[in-house]
Formats: C-alpha cells, structure tokens, sequence
C-alpha cells in the first residue's frame, strides 16, 4: 500500500538567482518500509522530509499522504529532529509529552503515555531531567519518544543521529531497527553516512546535489538483524559510494567554467 | 591532602577578610572617638548601633520604611506589567513594533532627571510621584528586553511546535513567552535594584514621607549617625531583594538552568 506519492515536485526558493532545491522528483514510500534519503549536503534530502512532513509546500507538483495532498503538519506523521530540539525550559516528561499538550490531552494521561515511550527509548528514570543534563545520544532518544507519544503513522527523522559520537550512534540504530521491527511503522530517515544508510534501510534513495535530484534506488534485500561487517553489507556499500563518486564527478563537471 | 590544604587556604581567607574589616571600624572608632574626625563627618560603628532605638522610637523608621517599600514594589509592578505588555505587542506583531519604536525610542531619550521638577508640578510630592517615577525609570529595560527575549526565540524551537500542528497562540505561549524568560529575568534583576534607588531619588529631591526624606532630615539637623544608620538599612534591604531574586530564579522562573 501507498503511503506517500511524490509527483514531480520541484521545490525553488525565490531569490536571486533563485534556488533549485529539489527538481523534478517522483517517489512512492509504501507503508511499513523504511526508506533511507542518502546524499551530500545541499542536494535537497532534508527539503523533501519537510515537504512530507507537511513543514513546506512544494513550489510545484504534488504530495499526497494516503491519498489526499499534505497541507500542513499532521498528527499521523511524527518528526524527529536534527539535534532533537528539546525545549530547555522544559523536563524530558514535558518535552515528550508536548504533542499531547497541544492537542490537549489531560494532565496525568500525558504523563503516562510519557513515561511509556521513556521506557521505550530506555530512558527510565529520567522523566524529571532537563535536556542539559542528557548527553547527546540521551537527548535523541527524548527526541524520537516525543515523535512517538502521538502515535504517529510514519516516523520522519531528519539526520536524527549526525549529532553523536560512532559508538552511540550503532548503538541508537539497533535501537531504531527494534522499535520498527516491534509495528513496523514506516520510517523516512534522511542521513550523509553510507554504512548507516545500507544498516537501516529496505530502499536507499541517492540524491544528487544542485539541483537536488534522485539519482539512484538501491532496494536492499539483505536480511534482518543486520550484522556489521557482513560481506553483502559491505558489498552494498561500496556499490554507493562508487555512485556517490560518480555523482561527485558529475557535478564538479557541470559546474566546472566552460 | 590537596582538598584540606585547599580548605585551609579558603579559611585563612576568610579569617583575613573578617580581620581587615574589624580593623577598618576599629579604625574609624578610634579616630571618631579620639576627636580626630569630626562627628559631623563620621559616626563610629557605636554610635550608628545606638542611632536605630532613636530612629525606629521617635522618627517611626518602620513607616518610613513601609512608605519608600510600597512606592519602589507599586513602581516596579507598573513598569513590569506594562513593559513586558508593551514588549511582547512589539515583539510580536512587527506593525506595531514598527509604528510605536520611534516614539518610544524618543521618550527614552529623555533624560528622566530633567522631568521631575514638572512631575512635581502634575503630581506633587506625595506617594504618586515617587510611584510614577520608580514605573518610568524601569519600564523601558522591560519593553526593550522582552522585545529582545521574542527575537531570541530559536528556529529549531518553532519548527519543532509547528511540526507538532501549534495553534499561532499555542506558539506563543509555549514557545514565544517561554523563550523570552530569562531576557525579562535579567530586566527584573536589573530593576530590582533601581527601583529602590529611583524611589529613595524622588524622595530626596522633593517629599513628605520616606527614607529618602528620612535622610535629608537626618542630614538637616548634622545627625551625621542616623545618616550611617539610613544607609546600613537600605543596604540591607538592597541584599535581601537581591538574594530574594536569585531564589525566585532558581526556584521558579529559570529553575531548568539551575539543575
């Protein structure tokens, strides 16, 4: 089943000259997957997790979630962002429970649903802290509770874990992996790092930067729990990094003086 | 052992501090006793203790007191509501920020001092005066720092809120205000202490009740003792507002960044 269609969107900031971020781009993500965007930066991958997410609209063309075109920010699509974007101000409980807070879910539900997806992210017992008393990965995990506290249908991250050091990092993928393998909720996970990209993903969308543009599809059949290292992971990656070298080459040609 | 010989250099500190400053109010002791200052100029430590009797008995310090608090806390609720109001209509809507900053611009400008002789003339010299200048010394830090508190708010923060499908005014109550906290904190700091300066100001330019008032009498008749004893108070109520607003930081308002 469809979840999203993606048709021929374009996505161009006015300005002079004006800023082709996205071009020309056709993508369906079916329900369940997930779905990796994979490139450098600027070629426009976050743009397009923003247009699904509802955050931007799309200068040109259509994007329809479950059929009907995105029109703004929906219950059904939880994001996750780049750094987490806690609210200082306001504990782990509170900052998970925000969503609820504004849809005005009452007080001690709030805190039980809360406190569930703490659990869930494994940071039991941390309901009461502020965000500078996590450390980086901590503070990701709050991030994805708080996408996951309105039961969203799709989880949108945006490089959700290019903040942290490695080690947490493989640590917080497994994580990943377990929570969608639990409903298999689709996940658009939008990241620059091949190994995490190839570890994750059902299909891995390559993106070409200025103007952004997909490239390729890699559909990646390798079974689940992945292992590190394995030989066909590693095979996958180094097939993505020929194309990302081959993208690389290309756009230095086009934008080499004639 | 690096802890203990840290412990026992803080405490010969202390011991230095404690040493230095009884050795000043022995000095001026001395030199007040022995003649060699003149009483109108000095009062020793001695004399300033037994001026409070004096003053709380036969000149009702503790009304003056009350008189100079309720002006200085009336001023600063004025300057607080109305400024942080006025601030967050600019910072928020940009018409009006861009209608009302030149006005408000130019009424800063004015040197407050230079109206208070024709304050005087619209209000007097009683309670309204004092209240009205205490409001006018703090109310521009609150506009200005609470439109500066809005412009602080963080990207990444009203994305998250929008993401979350924030009505416009949950965004400004759950993001917006919440933002500008710890720039109207300062402003409330910062006011904290003027307010009691601007009201102790009014007073010794032109009253009939206060310390401010209370100060001029005392340096009327040469009690140059009250004068010090005037001076111990107000001080002391100038800490305690300042340790009462550190607490109400870090219990309340800004208590996160405490943790």
């Amino acid at each position: 089943m469809t979840l999203f269609q993606i048709s021929s969107v374009d996505k161009v900031y006015p300005g002079n000259p004006p800023v082709v971020a996205l071009q020309d781009i056709s993508l369906n993500i079916e329900k369940g997957e997930f779905i990796v965007f994979l490139g450098p930066s600027g070629c426009g991958k976050s743009t397009l997790l923003e247009l699904l997410s509802g955050l931007q609209q799309p200068s040109d063309g259509l994007v329809s979630f479950h059929g009907r075109p995105i029109e703004g920010p929906h219950h059904s699509l939880g994001v996750v962002f780049q750094d987490a974007s806690l609210l200082p101000w306001r504990t782990i409980e509170d900052n998970v429970s925000f969503g609820l807070e504004l849809s005005g879910v009452g007080k001690t539900e709030r805190g039980k649903t809360a406190r569930h997806y703490l659990d869930k992210v494994g940071l039991t017992g941390f309901a009461e802290k502020y965000p500078h008393q996590l450390s980086g990965g901590m503070r990701q995990r709050a991030g994805i509770a708080r996408a996951l506290s309105s039961k969203p249908e799709v989880l949108l991250m945006d490089e959700p874990f290019g903040a942290v050091d490695h080690i947490t990092r493989i640590k917080l993928q497994e994580e990943l992996i377990g929570l969608w393998q639990e409903n298999r909720r689709t996940i658009v996970f939008v990241t620059h790092d091949v190994g995490e990209a190839a570890f994750l993903a059902d299909r891995i969308v390559l993106f070409s930067p200025r103007p952004g543009r997909m490239h390729t599809i890699f559909k990646v059949d390798l079974p689940r729990p992945r292992r590190r290292g394995d030989i066909e992971l590693l095979k996958l990656e180094s097939k993505i990094y020929d194309t990302l070298h081959a993208v690389e080459h290309q756009s230095r040609a086009a934008e080499a003086p004639v | 052992m690096t802890a203990s010989r840290q412990w026992s250099f803080l405490s010969w500190l202390r011991v230095g501090q404690i040493t230095l400053a009884a050795a000043i109010l022995l000095v001026i002791q001395y030199a007040v006793d022995s003649g060699s200052v003149k009483q109108i100029y000095l009062a020793s430590p001695t004399q300033i203790i037994a001026a409070f009797p004096r003053l709380i008995v036969q000149n009702n310090l503790p009304y003056h007191l009350y008189i100079t608090l309720s002006e200085a806390l009336l001023g600063f609720s004025l300057a607080l509501t109305l400024g942080v109001s006025t601030g967050i209509a600019m910072g928020l809507f940009s018409r009006v920020n861009t209608f009302f900053s030149p006005f408000l611009v130019a009424s800063m400008a004015i040197p407050k001092v230079t109206i208070i002789p024709l304050l005087t003339l619209y209000l007097g010299i009683g309670f309204s005066h004092k209240v009205f200048i205490v409001f006018l010394f703090g109310y521009f830090i609150f506009v200005f720092n609470t439109i500066a508190g809005i412009r602080q708010v963080d990207e990444k923060h009203l994305k998250v809120a929008r993401a979350f499908g924030a009505s416009r005014l949950q965004v400004i109550t759950k993001i917006i205000l919440p933002s500008a906290v710890p720039s109207i904190m300062a402003a409330v700091r910062l006011e904290a202490a003027m307010c009691l300066v601007a009201a102790l100001f009014a007073e010794i330019v032109a009253s009939k009740a206060g310390l401010g008032n209370m100060l001029n009498r005392a340096v009327g008749v040469y009690d140059t003792a009250s004068v010090f004893a005037l001076v111990v108070t107000i001080t002391a109520i100038a800490l305690i507002t300042v340790s009462l607003i550190n607490l109400l930081e870090k219990r309340v308002f800004l208590r996160w960044k405490f943790i």
